[in-house]
């Protein structure tokens, strides 16, 4: 049966199987993937977008992880197009079912692009808080390189929001990710960060010691641009550290490297302005106001509005330094102005600065503005730094938490699984133990049933012999007696019998007589007979009444034993006669222990069909609904219980009597 | 010369009708009788009289006991007889017809006369005594029918086979056979199979062993 059951189940799962291939169409699903797919993505992706196109597109796939792959590539696609609307829902989306699949490398890529997105709009605290996201799924999934990727673009974050000291602790740890992998490219731009950081730590030599280490990476990968912008950064580190020749000597380097102006017009501003400022600090004018002219005229069309400030601060030295305080202060004022627009604060505080040394009248007012700004932007800066390290620490803290509880819980585990199995164990062994002693229990009960057997046995075997020997006695006597006599009487009356003499006749008379005897006694002997078979009857009161004899001297009673004369003992079934005894035996022993009685009367009676005994003592009684019942009463019902009887205990200060009636057939 | 006998009987009717009958027997024999009702009446008649042995004794097998216990039966005061009054010639007389039984008294008593009472007449008794009297022997037919049983079987049963089947045809379980033989129950019931077999009986229960060991006349 169990087999149909399965076979019904295999069919009907098949069938289950083949209709769910029904309603896709095979083709369909197939083709998709190799031709359609990218024809529709390349359609939504070149034409005019719109969201009901995505929905057909989406809807007639039914791969959940191909659906995926759509969201993330239009994401990305919009990503680059700067379509921030629509990158941000399909980001979400793809997010979604990253999160649905608990596919956490999907789900890392979404944060990294939102990441990404944020940085480029500035949101500088949003775009940390994801990429700190994605290092953490990469953390989870232990790729180190992705992981430290993660690290690098944190640090430079924190560069750019000036927490040097936590990006150095995240370029060294992105370090030591790249490192064994050997990332050329992000190694470069791991100890480029470095240089810069140290740069504006004030450890020059430091920078310069890690931008030559960017640029030994650099040699690997072949970059002219990082080359000429590590060359850059080495120049500025020199001319912090007041090595102008060489700083000099570096930038030169640098704008011999072809195609600058081309390939990046804002780094060949850059250089152009910083050998300037180069000589001007070296005290060599020759030529230098041609250049930050030059320079100033690129960034200008670039709107590098960072870049213009600072060009026109260094103009503004330049006329400084040529006695021109007029020029100085107007290119000063310039540049201050536009700090302000464009929240360049560095620009900001280096203008005011300047003006305080240029313009002596106004002196004091530049001065204090300078504090005062200063002193927000360091507030402001901390205030940034304690963010980022805040959200630094919640995750991990978080992390630690989560690990935490995950070994809490672990240990938890552990500790309740041993202590279940334990009590499992105790629970087995326990039960074992009381199926042990119930055996044992059994065991005793099989051999006190056993007793009595034997002693019914026993009893049964004295009758027999008891019968055998009447029966002996009673053909002895009928032998030896009543036969030898009537032998006796017929010899005679043989030798007398053709005698007719007085004498004869008279002999024959005696004899006669004495043949009457014999009847006589034949008649005692079948008497005899009788009586005796009834006496048989005696032998279950008889086991009873040595019972009750034993028991008697324990506490000393008196007991009285009455039986109905009706009751055909023989004829009751010997598991009746074992039970009774037993619940006799019991009731007896219960006197004994607890009832202190002097008389204890055992009747016996038969009414309808049923034997009824009652065994009456006259002890101190006790309360039969208050006190738990001992093993003792227990076996009595349950024994009474087995042989479809009933048992009633009523009990009080006079006594105790137990009434129990048991049905005979 | 009389011929002196006497009659061991403990039943006053049977000794009157032996008395009875002797005063028929043939004059040249000039019986003189005397009589025992009881084991130790009878020894003491029997030492007292052993410088004149009696020339007849008439036995009574089921004899109740001695006083003193030392005769239990008639069989016992048989075999005084034989030791103290070795010339007496000795009739004996029993109710019993179990072959069992009357085997034994065969064995160990060997008398001249062995008269079972229920084939008994007073006619048979006269001549019983006559024969004995004359140094002649005297069985009555049912010992007859069982020597002739006996001779003519080739079967062989010992003693201790005659008591087994002695003992289950007065209704003794097998198991307390052991009791009354000096074996073992595997050894009697060995015995048991063992008749059993000699009898030719294939599948049977002790009844059909106690039957046909009485058709054989061993029992």
């Amino acid at each position: 049966m169990f087999n149909d059951f399965f076979y019904y189940f295999l069919i009907s799962f098949c069938f289950l199987s083949c209709s769910d291939n029904k309603s896709v169409n095979p083709s369909n699903s197939n083709d998709f993937k190799d031709n359609n797919y990218f024809e529709t993505l390349k359609d939504l992706k070149t034409s005019n977008f719109s969201k009901d196109s995505l929905q057909i597109l989406v809807k007639r796939i039914n791969n959940d992880s191909l659906r995926n792959e759509i969201y993330f590539d239009l994401a990305y696609h919009f990503y680059k197009k700067n379509d921030s609307l629509n990158f941000r829902e399909l980001n979400n989306k793809s997010f979604d079912l990253s999160l649905n699949q608990k596919d956490t490398i999907k789900m890392a890529l979404s944060y990294w692009d939102l990441a990404n997105f944020f940085y480029q709009r500035n949101q500088n605290d949003s775009s940390y808080f994801y990429y700190n996201k994605a290092y953490n799924f990469y953390e989870l999934k232990q790729n180190n390189f992705m992981g430290a990727r993660m690290l690098l673009n944190m640090a430079i974050i924190q560069k750019d929001i000036k927490d040097y000291v936590g990006s150095e602790a995240s370029t060294i740890k992105a370090i030591k990710k790249i490192k064994p992998l050997k990332k050329n490219k992000h190694l470069y731009m791991a100890y480029n960060n470095l240089g810069i950081i140290y740069n504006q730590l004030g450890e020059f030599d430091l920078s310069l010691k890690y931008h030559n280490t960017a640029l030994q990476y650099e040699e690997k990968i072949k970059s002219p641009l990082n080359r000429i912008s590590t060359l850059n950064n080495i120049g500025v580190a020199f001319h912090n550290k007041g090595k102008l020749t060489e700083a000099i000597e570096t930038y030169k380097k640098a704008l011999s490297i072809d195609s600058i102006f081309y390939n990046d017009p804002d780094l060949y501003a850059m250089l152009l302005d910083n050998l300037a400022h180069a000589k001007l600090t070296d005290n060599d004018t020759l030529g230098t106001k041609k250049l930050f002219l030059e320079a100033l005229k690129i960034r200008e069309e670039l709107e590098h509005e960072a870049g213009i400030v600072i060009n026109k601060l260094h103009l503004s030295e330049y006329f400084l330094k040529e006695g021109d305080t007029a020029g100085a202060i107007k290119y000063a004022r310039e540049a201050k102005l536009l700090a302000e627009q464009s929240t360049s604060y560095d620009g900001l505080l280096e203008s005011m600065l300047l003006l305080s040394k240029i313009d002596k009248a106004n002196s004091n007012r530049f001065l204090n503005d300078y504090i005062r700004i200063n002193d927000s932007l360091q507030r402001k800066e901390r205030s940034i730094r304690n963010n980022f390290a805040r959200i630094r620490f919640e995750t991990d803290q978080f992390i630690a938490e989560n690990t935490e509880l995950n070994v809490q819980k672990n240990r938890i585990l552990y500790g309740a699984s041993g202590v279940v199995l334990f009590l499992g164990l105790l629970v087995v062994i326990r039960t074992q133990k009381v199926r042990n002693k119930e055996l044992k229990l059994d065991k005793k009960q099989q051999k006190a049933n056993e007793d009595i057997y034997n002693l019914l046995l026993e009893q049964q075997n004295k009758i027999e012999e008891g019968r055998y020997r009447v029966k002996k006695r009673i053909s002895e006597e009928l032998h030896d007696g009543v036969l030898s006599q009537i032998f006796g009487i017929r010899f005679v009356l043989a030798g007398l019998n053709n005698k007719i003499d007085p004498a004869s006749i008279q002999t024959r008379e005696n004899y006669l007589g004495e043949l009457k005897a014999i009847e006589e006694e034949v008649r005692n002997i079948a008497h005899d007979l009788n009586k005796d078979f009834l006496s048989s009857e005696k032998s279950f009161l008889t086991i009873i009444e040595e019972l009750l004899e034993k028991q008697k001297d324990i506490s000393g009673f008196v007991y009285s034993i009455e039986n109905d004369a009706d009751l055909e003992w023989d004829k009751i079934n010997s598991k009746i006669k074992i039970n009774l005894y037993r619940i006799i035996q019991e009731a007896v022993q219960n006197i004994n222990k607890y009832a202190a009685a002097s008389n204890v009367d055992l009747t016996f009676e038969k009414l309808n069909d049923s034997l009824k005994i009652k065994i009456l003592d006259n002890g101190c009684g006790f309360n039969v609904e208050k006190s738990v019942e001992g093993i003792g009463i227990k076996n009595l019902r349950s024994r009474v219980k087995d042989l479809n009887g009933s048992i009633s205990i009523i009990s009080g200060k006079q006594g105790t009597n137990i009434f129990v009636s048991l049905p005979l057939n | 010369m009389p011929t002196k006998i006497l009659i061991i009987d403990d039943h006053p009717i049977i000794v009157e009708g032996y008395k009875n009958t002797l005063l028929e027997i043939r004059e040249e024999l000039d019986p003189v009788m005397d009589i025992a009702v009881n084991c130790d009446d009878a020894y003491e008649k029997i030492i007292s009289s052993q410088d004149q042995p009696y020339h007849l004794i008439l036995l009574d097998i089921s004899l109740p006991p001695s006083k003193d216990g030392k005769i239990l039966s008639g069989e016992d005061l048989g075999l005084i007889i034989r030791e103290k009054a070795p010339s007496s010639h000795l009739i004996v007389l029993t109710m019993f017809n179990e072959n069992y039984r009357l085997h034994n008294i065969l064995k160990n008593l060997n008398p001249e006369g062995f008269l079972i009472k229920s084939d008994v007449t007073p006619k048979e008794l006269l001549k019983a005594i006559e024969e004995v009297s004359t140094n002649k022997h005297y069985y009555s037919h049912t010992v007859i029918e069982l020597l002739r049983k006996q001779v003519t079987s080739d079967i062989l049963i010992d003693n201790i086979d005659r008591k087994i089947l002695f003992h289950l045809s007065k209704g003794v379980q097998t198991r307390n056979l052991i009791d009354v033989v000096p074996l073992s129950l595997a050894a009697v019931e060995k015995r048991k199979r063992l008749m059993k077999e000699a009898f030719g009986i294939r599948n049977g229960g002790d009844i059909l062993l106690l039957e046909t060991a009485k058709q054989m006349g061993f029992l």
